[in-house]
């Protein structure tokens, strides 16, 4: 304000910025003998509140305090334009002085915010049973509780110019690589959409290779999951409208590991994290390798069985590949469906899907019984994964698979294995090798992949693709 | 290229790199040619074995080649993949793909080896960890053949003549191809990882166990007369035994055994590409990639068995020359310079 305007004109002025939206507050009032304008979404600001600490900042003032306006929610900053439609758009209120072009910022947005109860899709057995919601501070709160040391560091950005999405990114400052945490803010920074909705939008931006199949950071809902990987020297990263956070860098073998493997006993929490890695196998493998067995090396069934699954397989009219995509197929349906539909009805999906439709498949004689029996294994082994991005990944990668087995059966599968192989030994995590310890292969670390080792001990993220002194990360 | 290697990835690339091909096919001609001595032989060629080692770790450090030594090695080591190339893809014509045209298995091979050497040179440096579980499968698998060995077979010794013995050597030359690679990668070893003594000697008797039990258990199993005519007598072993679930157990071993050899393959490509970098500059993925068209070109003319037979034969003598003479003339030019 270079000019002195009239309250009026100021008014109408922000009420053109804002576009004359319904639920905006603009209004003049009396600041002891001059007039001020307060602003403010009547939808994300109490008013009784917004009077209380008015009043609270008035008597300040007019006790001749000279940082009247600085409390523990208020702030005072020379007026700009930018700076009052980032406050009100905030939740913050604005009171503009135009005599003095001031602005008065008191933060103390109202959201509606659920209860941090336990995310549907990572329960536990023992161990916390709390979440994240759609509210960076109350996360925050959450991981905090737990870590309460100094060290903890937020970062915070906006990016996107139509959405100004929040995004915040949180480490540890005496373990986290710093090079890292420079790099994450690089990324952040270089993220040039003007509509950032999502976090896992967010994620394509961070990704290092964003056509692989593998996740490259860790989505979790759980604080005891978060600062698990806060205290091993990894970032998380936040947005204030999103429960999930992100976690990099990562590698393969974490998207395995649960916090219950830690909360049970140790040759629990071992076995456990084995019969995992197994399922990796399985549900990758084992429709493929049916195909395979069937199509082309039906002579290393032993001779009893080989007789049970070629009668079973004789009566079914097409090949093994059309009737193991089919299966698959209705299985991916019931899956989806269960997910749209309310609970209740999501699981009556699951039984009349499984159960019903199953067994009628077979006796209609579309596909054979012992297929059904290995995609039904196939799936139970996906579904074992601690994280969803994972189970997603794994579910598509077995079509590959499956479509190599049906075209040179073993050889298909040997080769697919190969490159599967290569594949995950070339994937990086913000830099960082994502096949640890195979790639830089370093025996000493496998036992902590496989094994739930007695006594939580500190796992940094390997550094380097190759092997040398600086290998891994954090400052020690 | 830049790397660092710790000792174990060291060891597992010259492990892999030896035993990839070979380890399925040298044991009947050995056998063949020193009939049941085989067994002792071969433990006197494993010393002689840790003694080229010996000489490689002393002496790696003076092992610097030109441009045209450079070019020497290329070739060997492109006849030595064109070669396990064909006996692969002639084992699978055999065992799994009489009627899939050759050019489709190679090419698909050849992709395998194309991608890890596109990528980072640590991803083939490591590519050897996946078969890392399967070794011992295979052993396992071979040991269920134990209550059919004729211990008998090992004996009478010391029949043999000093010419067999000689040629029988010669043969056991096999089970050294890529024993050079010692002397490239050597110096990417992590300086503060010891090589010599324990280590080296541990993995002499990783080499030497692996290939001695291979000839014990032909041996064991069969009579020299069934060896003639058993080509690969390990896979003959296999198909023998039968456990609950798997009636032919051979069948997974040989897609084992070619997952195995591609990595094998792709080591070899790798060596040839980083000692090409070493004399070249840049266009590492076009070379790349004209070389592994090369890998699949070449192999479609050896057309027959006896093609394949006839480069393995030579592959003996242009072993000896690459991994005895030329680092020996090498090392001690460059010895004599350094004085």
């Amino acid at each position: 304000m270079d000019d002195m305007v009239s309250t009026d004109s100021l008014i109408l002025y922000i009420k053109k910025i804002f576009h004359n939206s319904s639920d905006l507050f603009v209004e003049e009032t009396k600041w002891q003998d001059r007039t001020a304008v307060i602003c403010y979404y009547t939808v994300m600001t109490e008013g009784a509140q917004v009077n209380l600490q008015l009043e609270l900042i008035r008597k300040r003032a007019s006790d001749g305090l000279i940082d009247w306006g600085e409390t523990a929610i208020s702030s005072v900053h020379a007026f700009s334009v930018s700076t009052l439609t980032e406050s009100v758009s905030s939740g913050f209120v604005a009171v503009i002085f135009p005599e003095t072009n001031l602005l008065l910022q008191i933060k103390m947005p109202k959201f509606a915010m659920r209860s941090p109860n336990e995310p549907d899709n990572e329960h536990v057995i023992r161990g916390s049973h709390d979440g994240f919601v759609e509210g960076f501070d109350a996360n925050m709160s959450l991981i905090r509780k737990r870590l309460a040391i100094p060290d903890l560091v937020v970062q915070s950005l906006r990016i996107g110019n139509d959405t100004k999405t929040h995004i915040n990114y949180v480490y540890i400052e005496s373990i986290a690589d710093e090079d890292v945490v420079a790099d994450v803010k690089k990324r952040l920074e270089s993220i040039k959409s003007n509509k950032v909705i999502s976090i896992g939008q967010v994620e394509d931006y961070l990704e290092d290779s964003v056509w692989s199949p593998f996740p490259q950071f860790l989505n979790t809902e759980r604080p005891d999951r978060v600062v698990a990987n806060l205290l091993e020297g990894k970032i998380a990263l936040f947005t204030d409208s999103s429960p999930t956070a992100l976690i990099a860098p990562v590698n393969f073998f974490s998207f395995y590991e649960s916090p219950d493997d830690y909360n049970g006993r140790v040759l629990v929490g071992s076995f456990y994290r084995l019969l995992r890695m197994l399922s990796f196998m399985t549900a990758i493998f084992l429709p493929a390798f049916y195909i395979a067995v069937i199509g082309f090396h039906s002579d290393i069934i032993p001779l009893e069985l080989g007789k049970q699954v070629k009668l079973a397989v004789n009566d079914i009219p097409y090949r093994p590949i059309f009737e193991a995509l089919l299966l698959e197929l209705f299985i991916e349906l019931i899956r989806e469906s269960a997910i749209r539909l309310p609970t209740p009805i999501g699981q009556t999906v699951g039984i009349v899907g499984g159960l019903v439709i199953g067994n009628a498949i077979v006796s209609a004689g579309l596909v054979s019984n012992f297929m059904v029996i290995v995609v039904a294994m196939t799936a139970i082994s996906s579904f074992v994964v601690p994280s969803w991005e994972m189970n997603m990944t794994i579910r598509i990668i077995r079509f590959p698979f499956m479509i190599a087995a049906s075209l040179f059966g073993f050889f298909g599968i040997a080769i697919g294995t190969l490159v599967l192989f290569i594949h995950l030994m070339n994937v990086s995590s913000l830099k960082q090798p994502y096949f640890s310890p195979i790639v830089p292969f370093d025996p000493s670390r496998f036992k902590d992949v496989f094994f739930r080792s007695p006594y939580v001990r500190l796992k940094k993220q390997q550094k380097t693709f190759t092997h040398g002194e600086d290998k891994e990360g954090g400052n020690r | 290229m830049t790397f660092k290697l710790s000792r174990i990835q060291f060891f597992l690339i010259m492990f892999i790199a030896q035993t990839g091909t070979v380890s399925l096919s040298f044991q009947t001609p050995f056998i063949n040619v020193v009939g049941r001595d085989a067994w002792l032989i071969f433990i006197g060629v494993g010393i002689f074995h840790y003694v080229l080692l010996l000489l490689y770790e002393k002496n790696y450090k003076y092992f610097v080649l030109g441009p045209f030594g450079s070019w020497l090695y290329k070739g060997y080591w492109l006849l030595i993949i064109v070669s396990f190339i064909s006996y692969i893809d002639y084992t699978l014509a055999v065992w799994a793909f009489p009627d899939t045209p050759q050019i489709v298995v190679i090419s698909i091979m050849v992709g395998v080896s194309l991608y890890a050497n596109l990528s980072r040179p640590e991803t083939v440096i490591n590519l050897s960890v996946i078969l890392i579980p399967l070794i011992p499968i295979f052993y396992l698998l071979l040991l269920l053949a134990w209550p059919e060995f004729v211990w008998t077979n090992l004996f009478p010794i010391g029949e043999v003549d000093s010419s067999r013995l000689l040629k029988g050597i010669l043969t056991s030359q096999f089970t050294f191809i890529g024993i050079e690679l010692f002397l490239f990668f050597r110096k990417h070893v992590d300086i503060k990882q010891k090589i010599k003594g324990l280590p080296l000697l541990i993995y002499q008797m990783f080499w030497l166990v692996f290939f001695l039990s291979s000839v014990l258990f032909t041996l064991l199993y069969f009579s020299l007369e069934e060896i003639k005519m058993i080509p690969e007598p390990a896979m003959y072993i296999l198909k023998s035994q039968t456990v609950t679930f798997v009636e032919r157990i051979d069948l997974f071993f040989i897609y084992l055994w070619m997952m195995w050899s591609i990595i094998t393959i792709s080591l070899f490509a790798f060596t040839t590409m980083y000692v090409h970098q070493l004399h070249a500059n840049g266009h590492k993925k076009r070379n790349t990639i004209i070389f592994h068209i090369l890998l699949v070109l070449l192999p479609l003319f050896l057309h027959s068995k006896e093609h394949v037979a006839i480069i393995q034969k030579s592959l003996v003598y242009f072993h000896l020359f690459f991994a005895i003479v030329v680092p020996t003339v090498v090392i001690l030019m460059n010895r004599r310079k350094k004085k």
